[in-house]
C-alpha cells in the first residue's frame, strides 16, 4: 500500500508538472498525450502493486486450482509479455521433472524453441508447459497423476543453459503462472 | 523514492516516453517560432505536424505495450 502511494504520487507530481508546462507553451495535443501516459502509468502501477491482493483473491476464486513448483531452484527470468511467456528455473541438466496433477498429455515433441517439450492438460482447466527437457518420458494421450515422471530437464531448443521453462495456459492464452503456484 | 523515480523514468521505461514527449513539445514549439520568424510558414506546419504524429505514435506503442502487459494478450509460441 504504502509503495501503491510512493508510485502514485510520484506519477501524479511529474504529470502535473509536465502537462501544466505544455498548458503554459499552449501544446494541446502534447498535453493530453502527457496525460494519456499519466493514466496508463497510474493503472500500471496500481496493477502491479496490488498484485499480492489480487494473488490472495485469485486463490480464493480459483479454489484448489494451485500447483506445487514444479522444479525447485532458482527463477533466472520472470514471466514477462510478450518477452517472456513463462518462467525459467535454472535446474541441472537430468532432473526429473514431475507432473503437478490429474490430467492428459496434448503435445510431447520437438519443437524448435522449447526443444523437447511437454504439454499437458490438467482437469482442472489449466495447460502446463515444460520446456528444454534433455528428454520427454511420455507421448501424446498419455494420462497423468501427480508425481508422475514426464520427462529429464535440459538445455534444449532455445536454451542458453540447463533450466526448465514452465507456462501455464488457460484457454489457449499463457497466463502468470505465479497465480497458479503456491508460494 | 529515487529507486522509484528510477524504475518510472529509466531508460526503456513508459516514463522516460513521457520525458521524450514533453521534449518533442519544447522542440516543436521552439521550431515552429523558429520557422515562422523565418517565414517558412508552411514548414512551420509541417515540423509540428510531423513531431506531433511522432508523439501520438510513440504514446500509441506505449500503450499497446502497457495493455498488453495488464490484459496477458499475448499468446504461446504456437506449441
Amino acid at each position: 500500500m504504502v509503495l501503491w502511494i510512493a508510485h502514485a504520487t510520484m506519477i501524479g507530481f511529474f504529470t502535473f508538472i509536465f502537462v501544466a508546462t505544455m498548458q503554459a507553451f499552449k501544446l494541446k495535443l502534447f498535453r493530453n498525450l502527457i496525460f494519456c501516459l499519466g493514466v496508463l502509468l497510474f493503472v500500471n502501477a496500481t496493477l502491479e502493486d496490488i498484485s499480492p491482493l489480487l494473488n490472495k483473491i485469485t486463490d480464493l476464486a480459483t479454489g484448489g486450482k494451485k500447483f506445487e513448483m514444479p522444479a525447485q531452484g532458482t527463477i533466472t527470468q520472470n514471466y514477462d509479455p510478450p518477452n517472456h511467456h513463462g518462467i525459467d528455473i535454472a535446474i541441472q541438466t537430468g532432473t526429473p521433472i514431475f507432473a503437478q496433477g490429474e490430467g492428459t498429455v496434448i503435445e510431447a515433441r520437438w519443437d524448435n524453441i522449447y526443444g523437447q517439450a511437454v504439454l499437458i492438460e490438467y482437469d482442472n482447466g489449466l495447460q502446463a508447459l515444460y520446456a528444454h527437457n534433455k528428454d520427454i518420458l511420455v507421448k501424446k494421450g498419455y494420462p497423468v497423476i501427480k508425481g508422475t515422471k514426464i520427462s529429464y530437464s535440459g538445455n534444449t531448443g532455445n536454451s542458453k543453459g540447463p533450466h526448465l521453462h514452465y507456462e501455464i495456459r488457460q484457454k489457449g492464452k499463457v497466463v502468470n503462472p505465479f497465480l497458479y503456484l503456491r508460494n | 523514492m529515487g529507486e522509484i523515480a528510477k524504475s518510472f523514468f529509466g531508460p526503456g521505461t513508459p516514463g522516460m516516453i513521457m520525458m521524450g514527449v514533453l521534449l518533442a513539445g519544447f522542440i516543436t514549439f521552439v521550431g515552429e517560432r523558429f520557422l515562422s520568424s523565418i517565414g517558412r510558414g508552411t514548414w512551420a506546419v509541417l515540423f509540428k505536424t510531423g513531431m506531433e504524429v511522432s508523439a501520438i505514435l510513440a504514446v500509441v506503442g506505449v500503450a499497446l505495450k502497457l495493455l498488453s502487459k495488464i490484459f496477458g494478450l499475448s499468446q504461446g509460441s504456437g506449441f
